[in-house]
């Protein structure tokens, strides 16, 4: 095969990707003008959210008597804003791009993936991103304008060179490792049907990586960096703005996730065999 | 023909016994949403304190008027407390209106808030046997630093505190997906009422360590006396007039959702088409 | 790989021993019996299809029937690579179905009565724009055909109005414009006419020839509904428990009913029959009872057969009303049920059957 060809194919496929995107954008909008009042409501719900963290941690953080400084295992209050910066926009990437995950399982059951097996393209792909949530896209905004304000908020004049550069790598990280950690959620569920165990998955890791690392056990520390790595949604990026972290795994630590997800890919087409679809 | 007095409580008794084997009938999913839900959040937090707790000096050292050994007791009561209310998957009404499956409740001779009764039912008796494992797994593993209550009376009063509070939060879920009469899709409104109701219950941060001003506030509210007053009960935090407040309290919650639930599901039927039509 | 130029001997579709065997568990009713499944169950394999062998080719369309749970929908699935064969081995356009690549999917296209593959909550024409970009169809296309599809269908309005809030028949005619857009050349229709009315189901069984006679698509239709098979397909496989107990070309089995007729014969209500003088005027006349309704009974009869037989019927019975039909092909596919069930085994194809 010579490589002309592969590279037109190759192009090909990033530019089918980037229309079939842009057509589930359109539709998530226009699905959106019909339901305002939903519109509304997710922007809420996802504000409540952000609220009530940060609330918990100015009440925990506020606990010290007389101004002495508390921190969750060398995370400070500022640089713990910074990491919530990141769970947010995590959080909010996940609402925009992939709310689909959430009904998974019941599809699954229900013998709903069928229209996505026989259309061309990637059935993962195909699946995962069909519901753009113009509402995660507005929490983005809201979750990247925290994130900008703890960055400010570290020291006087904002974020330093050093920080501009990597804040978009740090942040092509998070939204890579989202979409394979969400894929391996609910590859969980090809193997145990009607287990709703993606689902917990979910809420379990990521809950976890909602929280410094170094809070957990060693062990549980090294599942979360490389087994499920929830590690890479807030912990790394921010680890790596603040300088927390050394060179070796600053540079190591992407070679994990795309290890991670070449591995997932393979284990979800795997579990498809399983998918049984629904009697009728 | 049945007495109608006789014939409801008949109903939601066949209605929970019905839901039951809908529940129980795939273990794996089973032990995963009833039995694993609503653990790792207690657990998660406990980490959390204890971190906090270890960069504060550790021992006994007191922070908002809770030492450690206090804070994992009253995790410990989190973890039970959490299995025994309504949880807001519980009801699938929105989602039948959305999709016009109301339809066949209504030619039906009884109340469809009769059938959703008996799922509270059938939720509530199945929670209790799962809430009392769990709260055995946890003494066996950790003993007396476990959430040990200070006299049957206070576990009692604990009980019935948890139970209305569950029923609050059913009649509220009910409402909530009964608005759909009228926004078609409420499912960020339920976890929103969730958020809400776990935070000012107490589910990340105990109410009575947070600021004063707060405390204040969600005093007045249901989610207090359904989560950390009752844990605060067992421990011995709070006492008997404490428990009759809560009663007050809850009560008056009770009443004004159930005037609500009327208001919302009669209004709501008034404009509900069904789909497809 | 595909099997080369396109053409009209070209294999688009080859079963060969095909099996499926689901794994579920067996449950006890009631609460003790679930609280006893909850404890140990026992897993039991139950058999949706075992050994078909089918081909289809270029052009030909094919109606698969059977009743309730005889597999068809379970066939279509490992058809199109939806769920993989537990045995045997089922290619479509040259390649295992299981493996299609995106190329042999653009050539395909399924639609399910039961289940809708536009958007629910959106209006068709944002479901079909979206269908253009995952088929990457050119927009002068997309537009001729959605223009010439709605307009056959007669569904012109109601392009932008919401999916749930049509009628079936208009969502189901949906569907089939939105499995035709990218202008497939294998489609398989898994109960299109299900639920719809007599005139939504004349509309779709015409665009469904239209499209199979100007475009040679090569089709795939499961349904109830005979008369939407013999409308539209001419080719009929029929399964039965999983199995193939008829495969072969309706004019064939049309020409094996031929010579027969059904006599519908409609008595005064309440009278009794003469049942001894009944099967005594059907036995003269060759003839057989072939179904009972209360104050009606249906007479098969060879077409030879006829003219002797009604003066005997008036005679015979206090008929208030009479009609005499070709027998009805549900007949001879009950026929071929009970025959199937008799002897455990498939019939013979009908070019067998027509030999003989």
């Amino acid at each position: 095969m010579s490589g002309a060809p592969a590279e037109r194919r190759g192009r090909g496929r990033i530019a089918w990707g980037a229309a079939v995107l842009r057509g589930y954008v359109r539709i998530g909008f226009v699905r959106k003008s019909q339901f305002r009042w939903e519109f509304l409501n997710q922007v809420l719900m996802d504000v409540c959210f952000y609220v009530s963290f940060v609330l918990t941690f100015d009440i925990l953080y506020g606990l010290g008597a007389d101004g002495a400084r508390l921190t969750l295992a060398g995370w400070d209050h500022a640089s713990m804003r910074v990491y919530l910066g990141f769970a947010f926009v995590a959080d909010a990437l996940a609402m925009t791009f992939l709310g689909q995950q959430w009904h998974f399982g019941a599809d699954l059951k229900n013998g709903h993936l069928d229209p996505f097996r026989v259309k061309p393209g990637p059935t993962a792909f195909l699946y995962f991103f069909q519901r753009f949530s113009p509402e995660g896209l507005t929490n983005l905004v809201i979750a990247s304008s925290w994130l900008a304000y703890a960055l400010w908020a570290m020291g006087p004049g904002g974020p330093s060179g050093a920080q501009w550069f990597l804040l978009p790598v740090a942040l092509t990280v998070v939204a890579f490792s989202q979409v394979f950690l969400t894929m391996a959620y609910n590859a969980v569920e090809l193997w145990v049907l009607n287990s709703d165990l993606g689902h917990i998955a979910s809420m379990l890791l990521s809950n976890l990586g909602e929280r410094p690392l170094e809070v957990y056990p060693r062990t549980l520390t090294r599942v979360l960096l490389f087994v499920a790595p929830v590690g890479a949604l807030a912990w790394y990026p921010s680890s790596l703005l603040l300088g927390r972290i050394d060179l070796a795994m600053a540079a190591g630590y992407p070679l994990v996730l795309v290890a991670f997800a070449w591995a997932v890919s393979r284990i979800f087409r795997r579990g498809l065999r399983n998918y049984e679809s629904a009697m009728g | 023909m049945t007495a109608l007095p006789l014939r409801v409580p008949r109903l939601i008794l066949r209605s929970a016994g019905y839901e039951m084997r809908k529940r129980i009938q795939f273990r794996t999913g089973f032990f995963v949403r009833e039995v694993l839900f609503g653990t790792v959040e207690p657990l998660i937090m406990l980490f959390v304190y204890g971190a906090l707790y270890a960069s504060a000096g550790g021992g006994d050292v007191v922070l908002g008027g809770w030492t450690f050994d206090e804070i994992l007791r009253y995790v410990a009561g989190l973890l039970v407390v959490r299995k025994l209310i309504f949880h807001n998957r519980g009801i699938e009404l929105s989602t039948e209106i959305f999709e016009g499956r109301v339809t066949k409740y209504l030619v039906m001779p009884l109340r469809y808030f009769t059938l959703l009764q008996g799922r509270f039912l059938q939720y509530t008796l199945l929670q209790v046997v799962i809430a009392g494992l769990v709260w055995a797994a946890g003494y066996g593993l950790v003993g007396d630093r476990w959430l040990v209550p200070v006299s049957p009376t206070a576990a009692c009063q604990a009980l019935v505190l948890v139970l209305m509070g569950s029923y609050c939060c059913f009649l509220l879920y009910f409402v909530i997906n009964a608005l759909a009469f009228w926004l078609d899709v409420v499912w960020s409104l339920l976890v929103m009422s969730w958020f809400l109701v776990n935070f000012t219950g107490g589910g990340a941060v105990p109410v009575s360590q947070m600021p004063e001003g707060l405390q204040r506030i969600f005093c007045a509210l249901f989610p207090y006396w359904t989560i950390t007053a009752p844990i605060e009960l067992v421990m011995g935090r709070l006492e008997t007039a404490d428990f009759q407040r809560g009663v007050v309290v809850l009560a008056l919650w009770l009443l004004a959702l159930e005037c609500l639930r009327r208001l919302v599901w009669q209004r709501g039927l008034a404009r509900y088409v069904g789909a497809g039509m | 790989m595909s099997t080369g130029e396109p053409g009209a001997d070209e294999v688009v579709l080859a079963a060969r021993r095909v099996g499926k065997v689901f794994k579920t568990f067996e449950r006890a009713p009631g609460v003790l019996g679930v609280l006893r499944n909850f404890v140990a169950r026992k897993e039991i394999e139950v058999a949706a299809l075992a050994d078909i062998d089918l081909v289809i080719r270029r052009g030909e369309t094919v109606g698969l029937i059977g009743a309730n749970g005889a597999g068809k929908t379970t066939l279509v699935k490992i058809l199109t690579g939806i769920v993989p064969a537990s045995s045997g081995e089922a290619r479509l356009l040259g390649r295992d179905s299981f493996q299609l690549t995106d190329e042999e999917k653009r050539r395909l296209a399924l639609v399910m009565g039961q289940k809708s593959q536009l958007w629910w909550d959106l209006p068709p024409i944002d479901s079909f724009q979206l269908l253009r970009e995952i088929y990457s169809i050119p927009e002068e296309c997309f537009r001729e055909r959605v223009a010439a599809f709605t307009r056959m269908l007669d569904v012109e309005d109601r392009l932008k109005i919401q999916l749930r809030q049509l009628s079936l028949g208009q969502r189901m005619k949906m569907e089939i414009i939105g499995a035709f857009l990218h202008d497939p050349e294998v489609v398989f229709l898994d109960e299109p006419t299900i639920g719809l009315d007599l005139v939504s189901r004349e509309t779709i069984r015409g665009f469904l020839v239209k499209l199979a006679e100007e475009r040679g698509v090569t089709f795939v239709l499961t349904s109830h509904d005979l008369e939407d098979i013999e409308e539209t397909c001419r080719r009929i496989v029929v399964l039965d428990s999983g199995r193939v107990a008829f495969d072969g070309d309706l004019d064939g089995l049309s020409r094996r009913v031929s010579g027969q007729r059904a006599v519908e014969v409609h008595v005064d209500p309440g009278a009794q029959l003469d049942e001894a003088r009944l099967a005594e005027v059907l036995r003269q006349h060759g003839g057989e009872v072939g179904s009972r309704a209360a104050d009606a009974v249906t007479i098969l009869v060879p077409a030879e057969g006829i003219r002797g037989l009604m003066p005997a019927l008036f005679d015979a019975l206090p008929v208030r009303d009479l009609s005499v039909e070709r027998q009805p092909l549900e007949h001879l596919v009950r026929e071929i049920y009970s025959s199937s069930e008799r002897s455990g085994a498939a019939l013979p194809r009908s070019d067998e059957v027509e030999s003989t």
